[in-house]
């Protein structure tokens, strides 16, 4: 037998899935060890071998998602770093771009956040090359040595490299890296021009610093991952999933850990990007909510959009990632009131302790699940009945924020669920509208543990009308994971106009950026005419601060390939921006960008008839919810969600239940089974 | 599916959501602006601002600034149909909202069922628009004609159609037609945009709801200052003064120091500014032609510190109040140029922070002067025309609770230039980026670090500087001493070496030559020698600070022969040298505005008619 497997350790729970070449499909649940996260890691893969009756010998390769990288950032766990940086640039990072956050005024209160490097551990190096790769100042060498040295007796394990104009001609801080290893053997090396080819120096040396922060922790991490795995017997390969939502083999990603800060929240819309894909879906949002956070991204034609401009904890990172927009609002969100009794809600978090005020474990702060509990929208027991919960505290909670608003209790719970959407549905502008994505064309697809019990309150804000509730919101990411593919990608900054384009020069490029990622999948056990090749490039108008990026037709380049590009060019402005000049102004070229893709085998769904019932057979009771001073409160029925079969429809309101998920169907919709057991909700 | 209009019983919370909506239409239609404008300024310096208004032409949403759709309304109500769309930049046109030539303003009108139920707009600073010089902002102008084309409020779209012999007519006056088309192109988009959810948002809640949150974001601004801030500030009248430098006419020297004096009287009822005393309007252009309801509005966000939840818009005018006498600096008559306001625009925020430093006996931010701006053109080396122009932050202010940030610009998401950005688009080469050591003023919280650059040019041209408080710094407070003041210079640390003026449209320059930024620092706040000694040392391991000033400002010394990472406090002796710098001087100034400033008065050159008086420290905590 051989089995694929995908592992998922998030913050509570560690989730596996197992995918057998006999088409089974077997899952795994425990507990995260946060302390140790492969204990957690080997002791599930065990469980789930023992589910599944496969040993370790079987497992052709784990694919793995993970917060390790983000978390570590997040909770400030670093050890310092060094930066290299050309001579005249020493506070590249204190300046950062000079910006103030916020409003006007922000200036008299705003506080700058601790660096990513302290100042004494940036380090000037003599060598000057001009953007367009000629060496005005050659490396002085003895620099490079005299700070390798410097760090060496500091404890300083960790340097980023990052040399003005890197991405035009990367030979002096390839050099630089050599040095830094002769003279301190044991020493971490980033280099910008590996980690992100593309000029600004300011955010090239943030990203690469990032990394350099990252290669010690993760190294450590996969270290000890792959030798348990070993002892254990799994011989098959580990790959990790990337922020930008493929896989590569472990010992590639060590060398660029940044690319693995997002693991775990991209394999969860890979999950969701892949089983839209195979109900044909074309236009989605993702929504993922969890205990303390929400994370959004949209999906068109089955692939998640990507974006250059995310940021790591408070530090912006310009590697490609998934488009995932995160916001402090989760079921244990806190609800305050502000100035003039403004409600709010979040990013202040009852996390899991003291957790919302109904666990009974000492909070007193009325929160989300607080409000759901409420307004009779969450049962008065999760997880089986593990945990009861405690009606008259989140009454009480509630109660002191209603009183203050001159509301009802049922009131102000409702108006609590309204201000965490409404939040939520800003996130969900941020992913769309900037893109020039209407949502009212797309379809929410919401899992996460508390994602599908406010699905349909955020669907209602965005205008949107059809919900989708995969069959295990709480294995999203698995999905993800066993369902992607393997890729590499490559850019280099090339500064092109459009009426001034050598199609030798730029063909040679391309070509160049093509064997490195070819080369690249290959390596991972991919034939080579199985690899995929993509071409992109980012573009702009002459002039423009922003770029666009499109697909270049492949083979040969020419000007018909070319034009071809620059038409796309046009059309994505006037999708994005509504309006285009072509045949008007100049585009230029920024970057040219390749990926390439090795196909794994994908998971498959088994699909099963429909039979047409009315869920009757499910039906476990009743519960009066609260809907909001329009609706009033109705009398619900209870479903239980293992119990639908497929095809099985039932109208709302209802409230479907399972067992690490609640599902509110609304007064205005329908719910219906699909013949792959996902929930569909749809407007009446 | 939505639930609508009846829901008005859960009002607070509707009224919250209705408010989200409308900010999060107006940023969403700056977000437009940023990523599609094509002037520098436009989008790195993020000068633009797009507002919402209700019909009568209030601004609702947070206010950032925004221009006003009144001289639209004045002009065009009864006359105004679905796909009209206005522009206009002449500030004397304005109704105070539009300030100077290159802010192009666009504005559209909402229709709601048929009617006209409020008003978007966009300005942003465009890269030219005609006038003596490249870029539009000539210093030596002496009439506002001389700044560039002046467009009054007109219909630019009529009922969905362009006027296109108005829109040639406007291009054809830009020396950057392509980036002028591309600004306004954008800023009608983003208007449009901002209509649209307009209408979606009337649409979802009900017209009536909007219109009751309209007025409700109005009483509720003026109620935050009325029952929030108000009652902190003592009753009573502060005055203070500050003053720009150089109009770019005058003759240079004897240097002409242009005062703006402000009273700030606070009774229970309202707070009032009075600038009486303000010099009259001057030759050059650096006059402002504001009005009293726009500078209302501007004094408005001196008080965001006290409640920070408190959105600031047009509702400020029922609690503030400014007077201005006619034919001021504030209060120039057409036609005076204008196109450095943006010096009046500074110096009016430090006045009013003086003003209630007066109030809070210290307990405020010190000055800081982060906006200055220099340029470059000529033709490249393909022989196109260009124009580089940055505008660098400064040192931000110390504070009674932190230290002033390092290098800030304080226009909201506003960004420098990278150095391999200017690179590899303009003949330069940037070899100094960095923190200008020493500058920040000294205090028990500095003032933060001016910017240091180098920029070396590599063709001829004309370089262009255009910055005040060259010669005045900007103060400290409680104590802590002024920042430095900004300094140019041509070709440093060489024979040659020239030092350039703050202001000046025409510093011809030849391959080769460089040019070195230094950007003033921040004022401090509080005594020097109350600084936590390890953050001196901080920042003298960091070279940031010198031993001379650790020793000589704060009193701090060190282990002899430790330095780099290894330097080392000598605790003893730094008690010993704060002992004995205390011993030397006298009260605290409650007011440092830095050496020069007392030498200017010393010689006559300047006179203050205020008292800046002494810092009274507050007793210690029981």
């Amino acid at each position: 037998m051989a089995v694929r497997v995908g592992v998922d350790t998030g913050g509570t729970f560690t989730d596996l899935m197992a995918w057998t070449d006999e088409g089974e499909i077997h899952v795994q649940k425990v507990p995260s060890t946060p302390d140790d996260n492969t204990r957690a890691f080997l002791e599930g893969l065990g469980g789930l071998g023992g589910v599944g009756g496969f040993a370790a010998g079987d497992v052709a390769s784990i694919s793995h998602g993970t917060t390790v990288a983000l978390n570590a950032v997040l909770q400030g766990k670093w050890l310092p770093i060094g930066l290299l940086v050309t001579s005249g640039y020493r506070e590249v990072i204190e300046i950062a771009r000079q910006t103030v956050p916020g409003d006007w005024g922000a200036i008299y209160t705003w506080v700058k956040p601790p660096r990513v490097v302290p100042l004494e551990n940036v380090r000037e190096i003599g060598e000057r090359i001009t953007h367009e790769g000629e060496v005005l100042e050659a490396l002085d060498e003895n620099d490079v040595r005299e700070q390798a040295a410097w760090f060496k007796e500091q404890g300083i394990d960790s340097v980023a490299v990052c040399f003005l104009h890197s991405y035009a001609d990367p030979s002096h801080e390839q050099r630089a890296r050599e040095l830094i290893n002769e003279v301190h053997p044991d020493c971490f090396v980033s280099i910008s021009s590996d980690v992100l080819p593309e000029f600004r120096e300011y955010e090239r040396a943030m990203t690469t610093c990032l990394d350099a922060v990252l290669m010690p922790l993760v190294s450590e991490y996969l270290d000890e991952l792959t030798a348990r795995l070993d002892v254990d017997g799994y011989s098959g390969s580990l790959m990790m999933m990337k922020s930008m939502g493929g896989l590569s083999r472990h010992d590639k990603v060590v060398h660029q850990p940044i690319t693995i800060a997002y693991s775990g929240p991209s394999a969860g819309v890979l999950g969701m990007a892949w089983l839209a894909d195979k109900i044909g879906e074309d236009k989605v949002l993702t929504y993922d909510m969890g205990g303390t956070s929400t994370d959004v991204a949209l999906v068109e034609d089955g692939r998640p959009l990507l974006t250059t401009e995310g940021t790591l904890d408070i530090y912006p990172m310009k590697t490609p990632t998934i488009d995932l927009v995160s916001i402090g609002a989760g079921g244990g969100s806190i609800a305050t009131l502000g100035t003039g009794n403004r409600l709010r809600v979040g990013p202040e978090s009852a996390g899991a302790d003291p957790g919302p005020a109904c666990y009974g474990r000492g909070g007193e702060q009325p929160t989300v699940t607080d409000a759901n509990l409420v307004l009779g929208r969450v049962p008065g027991a999760l997880l089986s009945g593990k945990l009861e919960l405690d009606a008259e505290a989140a009454q009480t909670a509630v109660g002191s924020i209603a009183e203050q608003l001159g509301l009802s209790v049922e009131e102000a719970a409702y108006g609590i669920l309204e201000i965490a959407a409404f939040t939520m549905a800003g996130a969900v502008r941020e992913v769309s509208v900037k893109r020039g994505r209407d949502t009212r064309e797309y379809t929410l697809f919401a899992y996460g543990g508390a994602g599908p019990l406010h699905a349909a309150q955020l669907a209602s804000l965005l205008g949107i009308s059809k919900i989708v509730i995969p069959a295990n919101p709480g294995l999203g990411s698995c999905t993800g994971l066993l369902a992607a593919d393997i890729k590499e990608t490559a850019v280099r900054t090339v500064p092109t106009r459009e009426d001034q384009l050598d199609l030798d020069v730029l063909g040679a490029r391309f070509a160049e950026l093509e064997d490195r990622v070819s080369a690249a999948v290959v390596d991972q056990g991919i034939d080579a005419s199985a690899v995929e090749l993509e071409r992109l490039a980012d573009m702009r108008y002459v002039g423009m601060a922003s770029e666009l990026t499109v697909v270049v037709p492949g083979g040969e380049l020419s000007n018909d390939s070319m034009a071809q590009a620059f038409n796309a060019f046009h059309d994505a402005h006037e999708r994005a921006y509504g309006y285009a000049y072509r045949g008007e102004q100049v585009v230029e070229i920024i970057n040219i960008r390749v990926s390439g893709t090795g196909p794994l085998s994908p998971i498959e769904l088994t699909e099963e008839k429909l039979d047409g019932g009315d869920g009757s057979g499910a039906a476990i009771g009743e519960r009066s919810v609260y809907f909001g001073p329009d609706e009033g409160s109705h009398t619900c029925a209870l479903y239980d969600r293992g119990a639908l079969a497929p095809g099985d429809r039932v109208r709302g309101p209802a409230i479907v239940e399972q067992y690490d998920s609640t599902i509110v169907v609304p007064p205005w919709a329908d719910a219906s089974v699909d013949q792959f057991r996902n929930l569909i909700i749809e407007r009446r | 599916m939505a639930p609508t209009a009846s829901r008005t019983e859960l009002e607070p919370i509707l009224f919250e959501i209705v408010e989200g909506a409308l900010e999060s239409a107006r940023r969403e239609m700056e977000a437009q602006v940023d990523r599609t404008a094509r002037s520098t300024i436009v989008r790195e310096q993020h000068d633009h601002r797009a507002g919402i208004f209700d019909r009568r032409g209030q601004s609702v949403t947070a206010l950032s600034f925004a221009s006003t759709p009144t001289p639209i309304i004045s002009r065009f109500e009864g006359n105004i149909d679905e796909g009209d769309i206005f522009i206009y930049n002449d500030c004397y046109k304005s109704d105070g909202g539009i300030t100077h030539l290159p802010d192009i303003c666009i504005t559209v009108p909402v229709f709601v069922e048929g009617d006209v139920f409020g008003y978007v707009q966009v300005f942003g600073n465009v890269n030219d628009i005609g006038g003596d010089t490249p870029g539009s902002v000539p210093l030596a102008a002496y009439e506002i004609f001389q700044e560039g084309l002046m467009i009054p409020p007109v219909k630019f779209y009529e009922k969905g159609v362009r006027n296109e012999p108005l829109y040639e007519t406007i291009l054809n006056n830009s020396r950057f037609q392509e980036d002028l088309k591309g600004d306004v192109d954008a800023f009608i988009n983003a208007c449009t945009i901002g209509a649209e959810r307009v209408v979606e948002i009337c649409g979802r809640y009900g017209k009536d709801v909007v219109e009751q949150t309209f007025e409700s974001l109005l009483a509720r601004c003026a109620r935050d200052l009325r029952e929030v801030v108000m009652p902190m500030i003592p009753d009573g009248s502060y005055d203070f003064e500050d003053f720009c430098e150089y109009d770019g006419v005058q003759p240079r020297e004897p240097r002409k120091y242009i005062r703006i004096k402000a009273t700030l009287t606070k009774t229970p009822e309202e707070m009032v500014f009075d600038f009486t005393g303000t010099e009259s309007q001057v030759v050059g252009s650096l006059n402002w032609p504001g009005s009293e309801t726009y500078y209302a509005k501007f004094m408005g966000t001196l008080f965001k510190g006290f409640a920070p939840d408190m959105v600031i818009n047009d509702g400020v005018n029922r609690v503030i109040r400014c007077v201005v006498p006619p034919g001021t600096l504030l209060s120039p008559e057409f036609p005076a140029a204008c196109s450095w306001r943006t010096w009046p625009l500074m110096r009016i925020v430090d006045v009013g922070l003086g003003c209630l430093g007066k109030a809070f006996g210290g307990f405020i931010p010190a000055s800081a002067e982060t906006i200055s701006s220099y340029g470059l053109f000529g033709f490249d080396h393909s022989g196109e025309f260009f124009l580089l122009r940055e505008v660098t932050g400064a040192g931000g202010n110390g504070r009674p609770f932190a230290d002033g940030t390092d290098t800030v610009d304080a226009a909201p998401e506003a960004k420098n230039m990278p150095g391999e950005f200017a690179e590899a688009f303009f003949p330069v080469r940037v070899k100094h980026l960095g923190l200008r050591p020493d500058s920040g003023g000294a205090g028990t919280f500095r003032g933060g670090f001016g910017y240091w650059k180098d920029i070396e040019f590599l063709i001829e041209g004309t370089a262009i500087i255009h910055s005040d408080r060259a010669a005045l710094q900007p103060w400290g407070v409680a104590g802590g001493n002024a920042g430095a003041p900004s300094v140019w210079l041509l070709n440093p640390d060489t024979p040659d070496e020239q030092r350039l003026p703050g202001k000046t449209d025409h510093v011809p320059v030849k391959p080769g030559d460089v040019l070195r930024v230094l950007s003033p620092g921040g004022g401090g706040w509080g005594d020097p020698l109350g600084r936590e000694p390890e953050s001196v040392r901080v920042d003298v391991m960091r070279g940031l600070v010198s031993t001379e000033s650790a020793s000589d400002e704060y009193g701090v010394v060190f282990v002899e022969g430790t330095e780099g990472t290894a330097l080392a406090l000598d605790e003893v002796g730094t008690d010993a040298r704060r002992e004995e710098l205390r011993g030397a001087r006298g009260p605290l100034p409650l007011y440092d505005r830095g050496e020069r400033f007392y030498e200017l008065v010393e010689q006559g050159e300047i006179a203050l008619t205020t008292e800046d008086g002494v810092f009274v420290p507050p007793p210690p905590p029981e």
